[in-house]
């Protein structure tokens, strides 16, 4: 039974991958369906593999409909078929049924009935013939070869020449068998004719031609040749070349040619699928290491051993660190892939007109950073296209261009992820975000006229707001953005809104590249050490209690011309202790804190080291704890909290 | 047979099932968490683990007087205990040792003259002239929950 669940978990992931080729595969061909070839090639393939690992698992309506799928790729790939709407529908349809079928098999639960849709698909196939050929009652077959022409053909093969599939289309109405002869004139200057269909006795007996010419040609030229060379024939309306897949790889499997196999073996390193837990056991284990690694240093031991062991441990350390990290790193086009869809479908469905861009999907994140984001990715997306892009009609009036744009957008600044969301809609107006604050109770109408732009925006992020008036089926659903913002905030990340009435808006969304081990500022507070992570530092003071300023009973101090609010860590975190008393010192230590926009000093007993941390989430039991994200264990064994500094001013 | 853990805090003693109870540490640095409940003393760091310590006299809502008498800080012990698949340590004064006892022993009756809430406990053992308290931990941790 475990081998059967190891299996299926691979399939799982391998089925999703597959079907997430398959829906980007679609919908790059309803855009550019001239370019369909290799869309299709690489579309067959997936729905090919598809087939293959249902039917090993033993799933038969996925294997049927795979293989119904794979079929209508292989007409399509023979140009037998035009790509429309009608037939993009259906695919996508189909594709949705192979996603079905698979979150049913998860649960595990019957697969899915899809006759339905098996008919249709076979209605379709069926029907819609292939392009015009009435006449035809020897549909267009492929040429089939048995085993001797096989092997026929493999003796003529040589390092120089290849075997190529020819597909010759020629206008209907022309004088039908003059022009096929003609193509089989042209193609035996060009190369070999193994075999032809019709073929020239054919032609001479005046057997019925129709608009299509089949032959398997052997031949030292390139398929761009050998296409030009016939397409120069009158009446040849299209024609298709392609490498023969049965011999391609015969050369590379020959003897003489061991060299070159050898070669390209080295080109790809082998890889292992793993599963995430383990991932994340080697992670804690890591952290265990560093751990006990910094209990070590801090023995601070007179021995030559010691002292010489130690940098070696650390650098061995740092570099195991380093490359479980590495391993952990996927790139975030793993959920960017799923959005293509998402916006089609909703622009479509909303009447909008929306070219969706995106941009850096080789950026890479850890893998339990990448999960957490997909709901809240999908959800500025729907806003963007639900509440930011206009109406076609309303873009033209503005002088705006009909078709809005999305921008999904992901790249590295530092140590932290950037991931951007962009669409050059309506944009927000802070006044009418303060409106509805007021109206829904957010915030009071003497707070909104205090408020600054910024400020007025960051509403919108509030818990109880959603601009919408109406809970739209779309992007209602009652979560709001400040849904968005508790997923960012868990992840040690941060998000800042831009947005211009009138031409569009912007989240910007920073992630820390990792969130199991990162580098921390050490502080002392009222006897207790806490973390404090350097992304989010700007600087370490030490102040001069004379430099304190008071502004609207706010205590600040200027730095290079910025007026910084000063922040009381004891009163921020509740002690039962009297606050403010810091002014008594003469050297206060501070650390100023970017948040946001906002700029900040927290004030705090005393600076530590810095060190590396490893984050551990608090036990569950606590749930959310203000001002605090977590804890790490330190030097002596005990636990030190990690201060979640962004949300403290 | 049922067994129980037996322990002090302050003045009485206290029984826990047994069932529940995963090991017992020496009482070591607790560190403070902020911005929690009163009865919250802190976190330990139990073998890597991040274990929540309550401190089970604040969460009884034991009176002064009652819970601040023969207390020996040697004596002091974290007992870990496993609620809904959580590690959750629980400071006492004293770990006295497990006794076995009869179900029919265990009597539903409610203790009258403590400061302890009726809902925390689950019934009381009397034993040599003793009178053991036997704490519902589930409702005693849990209580935002079960309200």
């Amino acid at each position: 039974v475990d081998e059967r669940n190891q299996y299926l978990q691979m399939f799982f992931d391998e089925a999703a991958e597959n079907l997430q080729i398959l829906n980007k595969r679609i919908l790059e061909l309803e855009k550019r369906p001239e370019s369909s070839r290799e869309i299709i090639d690489s579309m067959f393939r997936a729905a090919h593999s598809l087939k293959g690992m249902a039917a090993t698992m033993g799933f038969a309506k996925l294997t049927e409909l795979s293989h119904k799928i794979e079929n209508l790729m292989d007409e399509i790939r023979k140009g037998q078929r035009e790509i429309d709407d009608s037939l993009i529908k259906l695919l996508f349809k189909g594709i949705d049924h192979i996603g079905e079928i698979i979150s049913c098999l998860k649960n595990r639960r019957e697969e899915r009935d899809i006759s339905g849709y098996l008919q249709k698909i076979a209605d379709f196939i069926g029907n819609k013939r292939p392009v015009n050929i009435e006449q035809d009652k020897t549909a267009p077959f492929e040429l089939v070869l048995d085993k001797e022409e096989i092997q026929d053909i493999k003796n003529r093969i040589t390092p120089t020449n290849s075997v190529y599939r020819l597909t010759v289309v020629l206008a209907r109405d022309s004088l039908l068998d003059v022009r096929a002869y003609m193509v089989l004139k042209k193609a035996a200057e060009v190369g070999y004719i193994f075999k032809a269909s019709p073929d020239k006795e054919k032609i001479e007996k005046e057997e019925i031609v129709n608009q299509f010419v089949y032959l398997i040609l052997i031949s030292n030229l390139s398929p761009q040749d050998i296409k030009r060379e016939i397409e120069e024939i009158t009446d040849v309306v299209k024609v298709k070349v392609v490498k023969d897949p049965e011999f391609q790889d015969f050369l590379t499997d020959d003897a003489n040619n061991n060299r070159i196999q050898k070669t390209n073996k080295f080109q790809v390193s082998p890889t292992v699928r793993v599963d995430i837990n383990k991932l994340d056991q080697l992670m804690n284990m890591v952290g265990e290491l560093l751990i006990n690694k910094t209990r070590l240093e801090s023995l601070n031991l007179d021995n030559e051993t010691y002292k010489d062991i130690l940098p070696q441990l650390d650098r061995v350390t740092m570099e195991l660190h380093h490359l479980v990290m590495q391993v952990r790193m996927v790139p975030v086009g793993v959920i960017f892939n799923r959005f293509p869809r998402m916006v089609r479908d909703l622009s479509k469905q909303m009447g909008k007109e929306v070219n969706f861009i995106i941009e850096g999907e080789d950026t890479e994140l850890d893998r339990s950073i990448i999960d957490e984001l997909t709901d809240p990715l999908n959800h500025l997306l729907r806003n963007a296209i639900d509440h930011g892009i206009e109406s076609p009609a309303f873009r033209e009036r503005k002088g705006k261009e009909k078709v809005g744009t999305v921008l999904l957008k992901a790249y590295q600044k530092g140590s932290e992820i950037i991931i951007e969301v962009e669409d050059n809609g309506q944009g927000i107006n802070p006044d009418n975000v303060v409106k509805v604050a007021i109206e829904k109770g957010v915030i009071a109408r003497e707070q909104a006229e205090e408020m600054g732009e910024i400020e007025k925006l960051n509403l919108i992020f509030e818990p109880g707001f959603s601009t919408a008036r109406e809970v739209s089926d779309v992007s209602g659903r009652g979560v709001g953005l400040d849904v968005v913002k508790k997923v960012v905030d868990s992840l040690d990340g941060n998000i800042i809104l831009q947005s211009q009435p009138g031409t569009g808006t912007r989240f910007i969304i920073s992630l820390p590249l990792t969130l199991a081990i990162t580098r921390a500022l050490m502080v002392k507070i009222n006897g207790e050490v806490f973390a404090i992570p350097l992304n989010v530092i700007n600087e370490t003071l030490e102040i001069e209690a004379s430099s304190i300023k008071r502004v609207k009973g706010q205590d600040v101090i200027v730095l290079r011309n910025r007026t910084i609010p000063l922040v009381d860590s004891r009163e921020r975190l509740n002690l039962n202790v009297e606050y403010g008393l810091y002014k008594e010192r003469n050297k206060i230590p501070v650390v100023t804190i970017n948040s946001g926009e906002k700029q900040f000093g927290l004030v705090v007993d005393e600076l530590l080291n810095q060190q590396e941390i490893v984050v551990k989430s608090l036990n569950d039991f606590f749930g959310d704890i203000k001002n605090i994200s977590g804890a790490t264990i330190i030097g002596d064994g005990d636990v030190a909290l990690i201060l979640d500094v962004r949300n403290i001013a | 047979m049922k067994q129980f853990l037996t322990f002090h805090l302050g003045k009485e003693s206290y029984a826990l099932n047994l069932v529940q109870t995963k090991e017992i540490i020496k009482n070591k640095k607790i560190t403070n968490v902020p911005n929690t409940e009163e009865d919250i003393s802190g976190v330990i760091n139990l073998r890597g683990q991040i274990v929540p310590v309550l401190d089970l006299k604040k969460s009884l809502g034991l009176k002064p007087e009652d819970a601040n008498t023969n207390i020996n800080e040697e004596e002091k012990r974290i007992v870990v205990v496993e609620l809904n698949n959580l590690l959750i340590g629980i400071l006492v004064d004293s770990v006295l040792g497990v006794v076995e006892v009869d179900e029919e022993e265990i009597e539903k009756v409610s203790v009258e003259d403590k400061s302890i809430k009726k809902e925390y406990i689950d019934g009381v053992i009397k034993m040599d002239r003793q009178l053991l308290i036997i704490i519902d931990l589930n409702k005693t941790v849990f209580r935002g929950e079960v309200e």
